[in-house]
């Protein structure tokens, strides 16, 4: 933090808070002491295995459990009368490993048992269940049978497993957190008797409460709902169903959707939307077979018409090109499926549509990498371990030709994989022979630009002079169907968010011509 | 819970309650919410007092707060403003820099404004800030140079931005 506005925000916070301290009190640790007090009471009400019965159900397979427990206070016998079990096995195919490592091996077990001994607070328990048929207790909670709302649960001992109940509607779902992937094992089946469906998902990072941002899962009426951890409130998002697939998006966590295939349905991870995006896109395997069937998606303008998209030929598209608008009207869904017979690095060429009769065509997988020496990030501060040894790529789209000038977004690939960001997006006006911003580029800065002719030498010059003595790298591709060039600038010392650190830029074209264009 | 885990609970919540209620403060952008994160985080705090590292205790209820602020923004439609009559006493009791600080804040996108307030008042290094939010360093970058950048537009009057 070396900045006088970065000085002054924080100076401006401290004083705030200290101006705020009178209103600000400790807050009464008995009320909490007391409130909490009351959860640990109704867990042990189960724990004590006194008053269990009713309904139950085996969810199966998931390949959950890891290792045993050694909580003999926890266990139930295997043989209770009073307990009833519905027994439901599913295998899981291949052990799972974890994002850090572990493996978690299936086929095993986890019981849900119904109490409703306690008729104005029946309980919900999840226990473990180990190869000599003993069970042992993950957590409980209780659950309003007449107005089931969602619960998402966790347990410290089993660190990969999450679990819970969602309304008896659900279909599919996907348990939401940092890492939250589509692909990870996972099982819904409904409790008999309640109007209550258990879930139980492997997750690929070890989970607490904490990390665990919610749920969302889809109903049989093609509705998509929403819930988040450690609250009972459940929020409908806005959705577009095209051919099976499901998409929706939430404004605060991004964008996912659920495929229908025959009768299963798939959760696909969701996307980070950036709240500056332009037509995110989004290409997921759906199908293996002799050959891997893609689905793309792209969220476009909702008055957008007359969809089409081009695919690589590594990929044969199949069935048609389809539009759908979200049901909140905000936007659009644009969907086309293609198969490829072995991997394939690109799969889109591009994708077109209208809007009032104005052509709107995006190149999304047009990738150049800058190359970074890594010597000279690694001599700049705050960057970290994310300097990028192996390069950056970037795509652009483009909306030719959009008055009053020609817009370019640059898309840089984000570090985990899971899709594009926007990392700038402007327009080179009529006339102008070149134009360059700053711009996001992960755990550091990059300077963006678009050009007319094709630039043989690039210096950026900062404030102060030295600002880029760490060293800079840049790149350039052409725009395809445009005269226009983009270039990317890696820049160093950029980490003390100071405004205007970028002057201008120098650069010499093909010709040999000289220009200096200040920075926008 | 044993009598000593209560006793350490409670030494824990005199400690790190005021700054969690500013935190929070900041966060949603009002005074009464705030309590309401910050009691509803402390009693899951509770719940896994036995397993938390003592050290880590403040991360994590800080945390759960704001997974909590994401939580209730997203069950209500829109945030609470901080322009509307407040409802304790103390709060009228806030120098006019404060709430203008707190209204400022109001104007980034929830994200920007966690990453602001986690990394220039809870004075966390980026990578923390990335750990805590469960982003990368560098959303976290970008996120509080926009969140900056539109605080110096919010707060400086217009014609003091300099060249």
């Amino acid at each position: 933090m070396s900045t006088e506005s970065e000085r002054a925000i924080a100076t401006a916070l401290r004083e705030a808070a200290d101006g705020a301290a009178p209103a600000y009190p400790a807050l009464d640790s008995t009320a909490v002491i007391t409130a909490g007090r009351a959860l640990v009471r109704r867990r042990r009400m189960v724990r004590s295995g006194a008053v269990l019965a009713v309904a139950a159900v085996v969810l199966g397979g998931a390949g959950i459990v890891k290792g045993q427990h050694d909580r003999a206070a926890d266990r139930l016998p295997a043989d209770r009368k009073d307990i009833g079990v519905v027994s439901v096995t599913l295998g899981q195919a291949q052990p799972y490993t974890a994002t850090d490592g572990t493996v978690i091996d299936g086929p095993s077990r986890v019981v849900v048992t119904v109490d409703t001994s306690a008729v104005d607070r029946p309980n919900v328990g999840f226990y473990a269940l180990a190869g000599d048929g003993s069970r042992t207790l993950m957590a409980n909670e209780t659950v309003d049978l007449d107005r089931p709302g969602p619960l998402v649960l966790t347990d410290p001992d089993e660190p990969h497993l999450t679990f819970g109940v969602v309304p008896s509607t659900a279909r599919a779902l996907l348990v939401g957190g940092p890492d939250s992937s589509g692909d990870v094992p996972r099982d819904l089946r409904r409790i008999p008797g309640t109007q209550l469906e258990a879930f139980v998902s492997v997750t690929a990072i070890m989970t607490t409460e904490a990390v665990v941002s919610g749920l969302t899962w889809l109903d049989a009426t093609g509705r998509v709902s929403t819930m988040s951890t450690g609250e009972d409130g459940v929020t409908e998002l806005p959705t577009a169903t095209v051919d099976g697939v499901t998409t929706y998006v939430d404004p605060n966590f991004g964008w996912g959707a659920f495929v229908a295939t025959g009768a299963a349905v798939t959760a696909l991870p969701e996307q980070l939307t950036p709240t500056d995006f332009t037509d995110p896109l989004r290409v997921a395997p759906t199908a293996q077979g002799s050959g891997t069937t893609w689905l793309v998606q792209a969220l476009v303008d909702p008055a957008a018409e007359s969809p089409s998209i081009s695919f690589t030929s590594s990929c044969t598209q199949v069935g048609s090109t389809a539009l759908a608008r979200l049901s909140d009207g905000t936007r659009s869904v644009l969907q086309a499926r293609c198969t490829t017979s072995q991997g394939a690095d690109t799969i889109v060429a591009s994708l077109a549509y209208t809007v009032d009769g104005t052509p709107r065509t995006m190149l999304p997988v047009a990738p150049y990498v800058v190359a970074v020496p890594a010597e000279g990030w690694l001599t700049v501060p705050a960057v970290g371990a994310e300097h990028p040894a192996e390069g950056l790529s970037v795509a652009q789209t483009v909306d030719p030709p959009t008055a009053p000038g020609q817009w370019v977004s640059f898309r840089r690939l984000l570090f985990d994989g899971q899709g594009l960001d926007t990392a700038a997006s402007f327009p080179l006006a009529p006339g102008a022979d070149a134009t360059f911003q700053l711009g996001d580029g992960g755990g550091y800065d990059m300077a963006y630009g678009l050009t007319r002719s094709r630039p043989t030498a690039v210096t950026p010059v900062g404030s102060p002079a030295s600002r880029f003595a760490a060293g800079t790298a840049w790149a350039t591709v052409k725009v395809p169907g445009t005269d226009l060039w983009a270039v990317a600038i890696s820049l160093t010392g950029t980490d003390d968010h100071s405004p205007h650190q970028l002057v201008s830029v120098e650069w010499t074209d093909a010709s040999g011509q000289h220009h200096t264009t200040p920075a926008g | 819970m044993t009598a000593s885990s209560d006793e350490d609970f409670v030494a824990f919540v005199r400690d790190a309650s005021p700054h969690l209620l500013r935190t929070a403060w900041f966060v949603c952008g009002d005074p009464v919410q705030a309590e309401e994160l910050v009691q509803a985080a402390l009693e899951k705090v509770y719940l896994s007092w036995r397993r938390i590292d003592r050290g880590a205790a403040t991360a994590y209820a800080r945390k759960v707060v704001l997974n909590h602020h994401i939580d209730t923004r997203r069950r209500r439609s829109r945030e609470v403003l901080t322009d509307r009559t407040p409802e304790r006493p103390a709060a009228e009791t806030r120098p006019e820099e404060t709430d203008a600080l707190v209204r400022a804040l109001a104007t980034l996108a929830p994200r920007e404004r966690q990453v602001v307030v986690l990394r220039y008042y809870v004075d966390l290094s980026e990578a923390e800030v990335a750990a805590t939010l469960g982003i990368g360093v560098g959303t976290v970058k970008s996120s509080a140079s926009r969140g900056l950048a539109r605080l110096r537009e919010v707060l400086v009057p217009e014609g003091d931005h300099h060249a």
